[in-house]
């Protein structure tokens, strides 16, 4: 009986050199983000310390015996730090954002105090924007009153939606408002729904994406009158993501009115 | 109550020249130490002095939360109990429950404001 012997034999160097650079690549591509994420780390720390230092000296001044024109001069200096300070926050939240470098870290959250914190946040900017635009809040009375959330970044991005809607309305009212979100699927996971709206200028419908872009502002013109990194909506979008939720806005009367909706899914309504 | 000083523990020299500035104005002395490792050490020479330590937390050498570990590991007291506020821009440490855990009385964070400071300087000390 004659024995047949069948050899099949591929060469695997390829692919086993492909592997190991693929693994090589990725494990680069981690060390990056680590470094990335340091080197933001650090920067964050460089930068508030000298303007810790600053500020508290203008604030000092403010508070010495000296004439009103010195303590108006430390003032304009203070508001350009605080000024100066949040722009780089930005610049540097955005980046750590992208960096994938940002915790979310959800904590059983009562609602309420939270909302009324944004509030007491909100009329402190109206204060030092030197306007006098009505606040209100709305609470719909089937919201839950305890949430799992991380306040500190849901916090972050309305402070940063409720200032924008101050910085753009001239007169008028900004109005907080929260509700559980209606949907229309029975097994729709729970969503809490808060939305700031304003009697300001509002936008061209055209431009209600190109708001969420970074560096973008509508007015991007040098006679603008509104200042700003243009970083706000495109962190606060990016922060609401990370969250498993939305951020969009809408213009029920273009030209008019301007609101923003944030939806946060929420992992457990208690 | 005896006039007491506060300890600053501060590695930025801006800092530590602001926040001596606005202590001043109190009329409270104020000691700086540049680490954690100088400020156990000053609290160490003399345990007396002190009602307050203003601790930051990112510091070379001996960084504020091993410093306060330290000062409450001590066998006397004073120093063991003295009051420890952090002073720091890491808002992980922005959190009471956090800094209770670290031994620590309280936190004020960078960046600070005139009137926090002051009212914290005047809770745990009497001018001179």
């Amino acid at each position: 009986m004659p024995t047949k012997i069948f050899s099949i034999a591929s060469d695997v160097t390829e692919l086993h050199a492909a592997k190991t650079r693929a693994e090589q690549s990725t494990l680069e591509a981690k060390q990056a983000m680590e470094v990335r994420k340091t080197f933001l780390a650090n920067m964050s720390h460089e930068v508030r310390t000298p303007l810790n230092a600053i500020m508290g000296l203008f604030q000092l001044i403010q508070m010495s015996d000296v004439p009103d024109r010195q303590k108006k001069q430390a003032e304009v200096g203070l508001n350009a730090s605080h000024h100066l300070l949040g722009q780089l926050l930005n610049v540097l939240d955005l980046s750590r954002v992208e960096a994938k470098a940002v915790e979310i870290v959800p904590k059983s959250t009562e609602l309420r105090p939270l909302a009324e914190q944004l509030l007491e946040t909100a009329r402190a900017t109206n204060h030092r924007l030197g306007k006098s635009i009505e606040l209100s809040l709305e609470i719909a009375a089937d919201t839950p009153k305890l949430f799992t959330l991380d306040a500190r970044r849901v916090t972050q991005i309305l402070n940063n939606l409720t200032e924008n809607a101050l910085k753009f309305t001239r007169k008028g009212k900004v109005c907080l408002a929260m509700r559980p979100a209606t949907s229309t699927e029975p097994d729709a996971p729970k969503e809490l729904e808060i939305s700031v709206s304003d009697t300001g200028c509002g936008i061209p419908r055209r431009k209600s994406e190109a708001v969420f872009e970074r560096f973008v502002q509508v007015d991007s013109a040098h006679t603008r009158e509104q200042g700003g990194s243009g970083l706000g909506l495109a962190i606060s979008r990016e922060l609401a993501e990370l969250m498993g939720g939305s951020l969009n806005v809408a213009c029920p009367s273009p030209h008019a009115c301007f609101k923003t909706t944030f939806t946060l899914r929420l992992s457990g309504v208690e | 109550m005896t006039a007491k000083k506060i300890l600053l523990v501060e590695d930025d020299e801006f800092t530590r020249f602001m926040m001596k500035e606005i202590i001043h104005t109190l009329g409270v002395a104020v000691d700086v130490a540049e680490n954690g490792q100088e400020g156990c050490d000053q609290l160490s020479r003399s345990p007396e002095d002190y009602s307050l330590v203003l601790m930051d937390i990112h510091m070379p050498k001996l960084s504020g939360v091993d410093a306060t570990r330290k000062i409450r590991d001590h066998p006397n007291d004073p120093p063991r109990n003295v009051a420890i506020i952090a002073v720091t821009a890491d808002e992980h440490y922005h959190d009471f429950t956090t800094v209770s855990r670290h031994g620590m009385d309280g936190f004020i964070a960078k960046p600070i404001t005139a009137g926090e400071l002051i009212g914290l300087v005047d809770r745990y000390c009497t001018a001179a």
